[in-house]
């Protein structure tokens, strides 16, 4: 019973308390335990099973050996302990294709009902749940090596699939950036005619182009006077500023209403917010389109979708000078 | 006699399936463990009768049990926390007057005892080859029905011997990331798995 580690030399109290040798007072204490405590319960049950083994593989000695015995194999229940152990540890020894663990001798047991197992019983055979164990390992074998042939022709098949697609989206990737160089091409003409339109105007006063005329809030019912501008005489462009109540979109259009026949006498391009506070959309509308009298702005929202939403309404009124 | 005698001073075995239903609510202490807190309560009882010498632990374990259930069914509770507590007090009470009932009637178990002894001694040897053929037979079985995890680490942590074992454990708890204490307690449970398994099994063949 020299073995290190083992918890029978860890716990020597539990091996005198399994063997009765500790004094009745704490023996009840261990008692209690063994029934209240889980940890104790498990380890108990641990160092009872090295106990039992280290007698049934021989290595038990001295006072512990005899009080082995003339105590623990005193018990019916103990014994059948005992003879688990053996016919336990002979099998998982075959199974580890270790030796059988030596039974104690006979000559060793005390109690006249205990017999130790015969040495050969059982020990020329492999035990039966190690052959079972073992072809059914085999055809987990089998079924698992013709599961990884199809896995792999599968996989091959999708490789080569996903090379095939890969070489599509690759022309497709190239064809559509061809379009966007095309594009920029496109764009970058109509920058330098725009460029070139704006250098043959006439020179047109600055102010008129780039003052902010009017900022309007969101129409809300019963709202005080309508803000009206007056328009000075030969102004090029009205600009306006239409305050936000919330920049929900990304991009917005101005629709310029005739309140008294509901049409449409202007529409902006797409218009981006600012980035202010509260946000405010910039809209500059041609004074050519103005006359004096009531108008109105719709704001709508534009979706990702392209569809739009009206979000707002801004009135205003165009006076004469 | 000594049977017939155990059989009128000890409480009433019956239980009734209300008052077992009870008992099982009271073990589990709030949660629902599907009876399992009773058999490893029932479990730790046997061996503590066991490990005090009494030939009828299954018996004892049973009768503190019944104990408790009566006390369950005139109280309604029991104010005593844990319940593992107050079953190591019933389990300890049912110990000493098995023990003053065993004084009575050793001799006649003495008696009993050689008796059996003397008794058709090729037959009883034949009767014991016989029946371990019949434990090898369930363990067998038994083992076939753990899982194979559980076979697995419950025969490498055991199937050596003396120092090689001691070397194997601490590999098996480094590849399960676990203290070799752990290792050790599950081990032991997956054993005591098996060993109740066999037990029932040859009990029943």
């Amino acid at each position: 019973m020299s073995v290190p580690g083992d918890s029978i030399q860890d716990d020597p109290q539990l091996v005198r308390y399994l063997l009765g040798l500790l004094p009745e007072e704490e023996a009840e204490r261990l008692d209690e335990q063994s029934i209240v405590v889980d940890e104790f319960a498990a380890r108990l049950e641990c160092v009872e099973n090295d106990l039992v083994d280290a007698y049934v593989s021989g290595a038990l000695e001295g006072e512990i050996l005899a009080r082995f015995e003339s105590f623990y194999l005193a018990s019916p229940r103990r014994r059948e302990k005992v003879r688990f152990a053996e016919r336990f540890l002979a099998a998982a020894g075959r199974a580890g294709g270790v030796r059988a663990p030596a039974v104690a001798p006979p000559a060793a047991a005390p109690a006249s009902e205990y017999q130790p197992a015969r040495a050969d019983v059982g020990a020329h055979t492999a035990p039966r749940w190690l052959m079972a164990s073992s072809f059914a390992a085999a055809a987990m074998l089998l079924v698992t090596c013709g599961f990884l042939l199809l896995q792999d022709a599968r996989l091959r098949r999708g490789l080569s699939d996903a090379q095939r697609e890969g070489a599509v989206l690759g022309s497709r990737a190239q064809a559509l950036a061809g379009q966007l160089d095309d594009q920029r091409a496109a764009n970058s003409a109509t920058m330098k005619e725009l460029e070139r339109i704006r250098a043959a105007q006439p020179a047109a006063p600055s102010a008129s182009i780039a003052a902010v005329a009017l900022v309007l809030l969101p129409q809300a019912r019963g709202v005080g006077p309508v803000p009206a501008i007056a328009l000075e005489p030969g102004s090029g462009t009205v600009a306006f500023e239409l305050t936000l109540e919330a920049a929900d979109f990304a991009r917005y259009e101005v629709a310029l209403k005739d309140p008294a026949t509901n049409r449409i006498v202007w529409r902006s391009g797409v218009l981006a917010p600012r980035a202010t506070s509260p946000a405010t959309i910039a809209v500059a509308v041609p004074a050519g389109v103005l006359k004096p009298q009531h108008y109105s702005f719709d704001l709508s929202g534009r979706h990702a979708t392209g569809a739009f939403d009206i979000v707002g309404s801004y009135a205003f009124q165009i006076q004469s000078r | 006699m000594d049977v017939l005698i155990q059989e009128i001073e000890r409480e009433e075995p019956t239980l009734t399936q209300v008052a077992f239903t009870r008992l099982l609510e009271w073990l589990d202490d709030g949660t629902d463990s599907h009876g399992e807190t009773y058999l490893e309560m029932r479990r730790r009882l046997v061996a503590y009768f066991d490990r005090r010498n009494r030939p009828t632990a299954d018996a004892l374990a049973d009768e503190t049990f019944n104990r408790i259930a009566k006390t369950l069914e005139k109280c309604g509770s029991i104010a005593t926390t844990p319940p593992a507590r107050y079953c190591y007090t019933i389990a300890r009470f049912v110990l000493l007057e098995d023990l003053r009932r065993g004084r009575r009637s050793v001799q006649f178990d003495e008696v009993r005892g050689s008796k059996s002894i003397e008794w058709g001694r090729s037959d009883a040897v034949d009767e014991a080859a016989s029946a371990h053929e019949r434990r090898l037979d369930c363990l067998d079985r038994c083992l076939l029905t753990l899982k194979p995890d559980q076979r697995e680490l419950v025969v490498d942590y055991y199937r050596d011997a003396q120092r090689q074992r001691i070397d194997r454990r601490r590999e098996l708890a480094a590849k399960l990331g676990i203290t070799m204490n752990a290792l050790g307690i599950r081990a032991c449970r997956i054993r005591g798995t098996l060993e109740a398994c066999v037990d029932t099994c040859c009990k029943a063949r």
